[in-house]
């Protein structure tokens, strides 16, 4: 299972992608899935075990407003469901 | 039967779900009991469980304390699965058969001109998007800075090795691997400049980055 995390700009994706991978997390950029109606058109998606440190990092960076959703592929497609703040 | 047991309590968000997550794709797990302090963590184990096909139920014991199952059914669900996939894998053969060949040229790490910072994220995100399309490009060809991003420090490679494993034949320049002191790419072939023109040249549309 994936994990995506939305931003409130454009901005704190930038920032937020540079933080991440300065603290060695394995995240990678994509665009906002249509499926998902908040946030800007930039994302960041991360693996199930890297997570939990993703939000650590952002809360003590003080990066604010981002929404984080699982994402699961069924039958070629991807389906998104928002779990946290 | 196997039944396992999961103390939450006081856990931060997606934890629970992880954990959850976890021991249900154990074989051998049949059901698992979890012990949260929130409604929220409720739902979200809610709507894991729904996604997995598995059997979900709750009992609020008190304010803080909340016990949920998820247990596994029967393979059933599984099967109706398998139908739906073969459905979608027609569809999408037809939608290959309809769409013109076509190949890519990156010239750069950075996609447009403006900010360094923003056309660098662009790019990741645009090969992103490549590897959802139904129809996959013929091959992708990278040349001046664009062979950075088929380096193993940049952090596209993920998705340039599912493009590959899709068929897209993945090209660096090797006078610019050079120039840049970059070691072999760490995905696709090195191509001279020959190569880049007869892909460039062969008939097939181009998407110019």
């Amino acid at each position: 299972m994936e994990f995506v995390i939305t931003f409130v700009s454009t901005n704190h994706a930038i920032k937020a992608e540079k933080l991440l991978l300065e603290n060695n997390q394995n995240v990678s950029v994509m665009p906002l899935p249509n499926q998902i109606k908040a946030g800007c058109g930039i994302a960041l998606r991360t693996k199930i075990n890297d997570i939990e440190n993703c939000r650590e990092i952002l809360k003590f960076n003080r990066i604010e407003g981002f929404e984080i959703f699982t994402r699961e592929e069924k039958s070629g497609k991807f389906f998104y469901e928002k779990v946290c703040e | 039967m196997k039944t396992k047991n999961l103390d939450m309590l006081g856990q931060p968000c997606p934890r629970p779900m992880i954990e959850a997550k976890k021991l249900l794709a154990e074989a051998e797990t049949r059901k698992v009991i979890v012990k949260a302090d929130n409604m929220p963590c409720v739902q979200n184990l809610e709507k894991m469980a729904k996604a997995s096909g598995f059997n979900f139920s709750f009992e609020e014991k008190s304010k803080t304390l909340f016990e949920i199952v998820i247990s596994k059914s029967g393979e059933l669900r599984m099967k109706s699965e398998d139908n739906e996939s073969l459905t979608t894998f027609s569809l999408s053969t037809l939608h290959t058969s309809l769409l013109k060949p076509y190949g890519i040229a990156i010239s750069s790490d950075k996609m447009g001109r403006g900010e360094d910072e923003l056309g660098r994220v662009l790019i990741k995100g645009f090969i992103y998007s490549l590897t959802e399309l139904e129809t996959p490009p013929k091959f992708i060809a990278f040349f001046n800075s664009g062979v950075f991003l088929t380096n193993e420090k940049s952090n596209t490679i993920d998705d340039l090795r599912k493009l590959e494993e899709k068929g897209t034949e993945i090209l660096s320049c090797g006078t610019c691997l050079n120039y840049n002191k970059l070691e072999k790419p760490s995905v696709g072939l090195v191509a001279n400049m020959f190569e880049i023109v007869e892909h460039l040249t062969s008939g097939v549309n181009i998407v110019n980055i």
